[in-house]
């Protein structure tokens, strides 16, 4: 552990309340809100952090392991950000070890260095299409998570669910009136069937996106490299 | 629509809305919006969000072109409401209709810059195939068109992939020509939030 837990339990009740006040708005600096795993509480812990293309990497000056902020950003999936006077949610955290510090700018990785972090967390901050399929797949809803997630999928589903999904994702115009009135005799609600087509939806499209999103990163490097 | 919830279950609040829409617009609010207002907080919310940013947040492309998109992976998808929508506000955004239908017609002749052009048939290959090489996506580098506006159209292809599916798959009322331009004006100065 690079900072002593004498030293952490020191900063918990000491430094923080100072820095709480400063990390919202200064440069380099970003307040996590995070709620308790458990007791489903608010905290707010202030934290280092260093801008990439897509979000943030937090230096974690206490190591990985057994930081209770860490846990429940992982836990939850995501957090919100309050850094140069924003607020940002952002999602995707993923804890790993770099002992070369990458990513990190000259001065930064040099202080990092001295006090040996190498552990960190990266964020990504949430595009509006993450907002959209994390609500449709892990929201509330009328229509269970298993049956939403194998509609986006467009795998899985019992008959005669398949045959209304499957056409949403690949055939739409084919869509009729009778793959609705199967579906309503079968015992699926409006609202069930409101869901899932839109999971379909969303679900086709979004592997569509990533399909291009994929083939334009392979694109870029050769570009790259070339 | 297909599913009476989508034409019956709104509240008062979104009912007394639609009405006052209607009066002013003096057309019939489209199916596409009233499937936004159905429990707005599982997908209309969100799908707005997507939607603007992709059709009227910053980007390289104009909102012409992008309108331009729309109508086009529509037409691909053979999606009839949407087809409909965008070639109008295509049209009126670009103040050009003829343009517009030249490149839903033959993209290959359209009076249209290469790098739009190598950028539509991107999409429509994603679109009709599913997948993308990354040698079709080199031919619109090559062409000059910057990553970030690869990223762009790629996200109008997901917004519009999205809701031409639901508009077949729920079964949108076309609208007449006349309430297609008027939803056209109403997108081009109101958005899409």
């Amino acid at each position: 552990m690079p900072i002593p837990a004498r030293v952490a339990q020191w900063n918990k009740v000491g430094l923080n309340r100072v820095v709480r006040h400063i990390a919202p708005w200064a440069p380099g600096l970003a307040v996590v809100v995070h709620r308790g795993r458990r007791s489903g509480r608010a905290y707010q812990t202030p934290v280092n952090v260093f801008p990439t293309d897509d979000g943030f990497v937090i230096a974690l000056t206490y190591g990985a392991d057994n930081t209770e902020w860490v846990k429940n950003v992982l836990a939850a999936g995501g957090c919100q950000l309050r850094t140069r006077g924003r607020v940002l949610e952002v999602d995707s955290p993923r804890v790993y070890h770099d002992a070369t510090r990458r990513g990190i700018r000259a001065p930064h990785r040099y202080v990092l260095g001295l006090i040996g972090v190498a552990d960190f967390l990266s964020l990504r901050r949430q595009t509006a299409h993450r907002a959209l399929t994390d609500r449709i797949l892990n929201g509330a809803g009328t229509a269970t998570r298993d049956l939403r997630a194998s509609a986006f999928a467009n795998d899985g589903l019992p008959p005669p669910l398949d045959a209304l999904v499957g056409k949403v994702a690949t055939t739409p115009t084919e869509v009729t009136e009778a793959d609705f009135a199967v579906a309503r005799a079968a015992g699926f609600s409006e609202d069930q069937l409101f869901e899932l087509v839109v999971c379909a939806a969303v679900g086709q499209s979004s592997r569509l996106y990533e399909a291009g999103r994929a083939a334009l990163a392979r694109a870029a490097d050769t570009r790259e490299e070339g | 629509m297909r599913l009476d919830i989508l034409n019956r279950g709104y509240g008062a609040g979104t009912k007394a809305l639609f009405t006052v829409i209607r009066l002013v617009s003096r057309h019939p609010v489209p199916d596409a919006a009233r499937l936004l207002f159905y429990r707005p907080d599982f997908y209309g919310a969100r799908m707005k969000e997507v939607t603007q940013r992709a059709m009227r947040g910053p980007s390289g492309w104009s909102v012409g072109d992008r309108e331009l998109m729309a109508a086009y992976v529509s037409t691909v998808n053979k999606s009839a409401f949407c087809i409909g929508a965008h070639t109008a506000t295509a049209g009126r955004a670009y103040h050009d209709s003829p343009k517009v239908a030249a490149v839903l017609a033959d993209l290959d002749s359209a009076p249209i810059s290469e790098p739009l052009r190598a950028t539509l048939r991107m999409l429509g290959t994603l679109t009709r195939e599913g997948t993308l090489t990354a040698e079709g996506v080199q031919a619109v580098l090559s062409a000059g068109v910057s990553r970030q506006q690869v990223e762009d159209a790629l996200a109008v292809c997901f917004a519009f992939n999205t809701t031409n599916r639901l508009a077949d798959a729920f079964g949108f009322e076309l609208l007449s020509p006349a309430g297609f331009e008027a939803g056209a004006g109403y997108l081009l100065k109101r958005g899409y939030r």
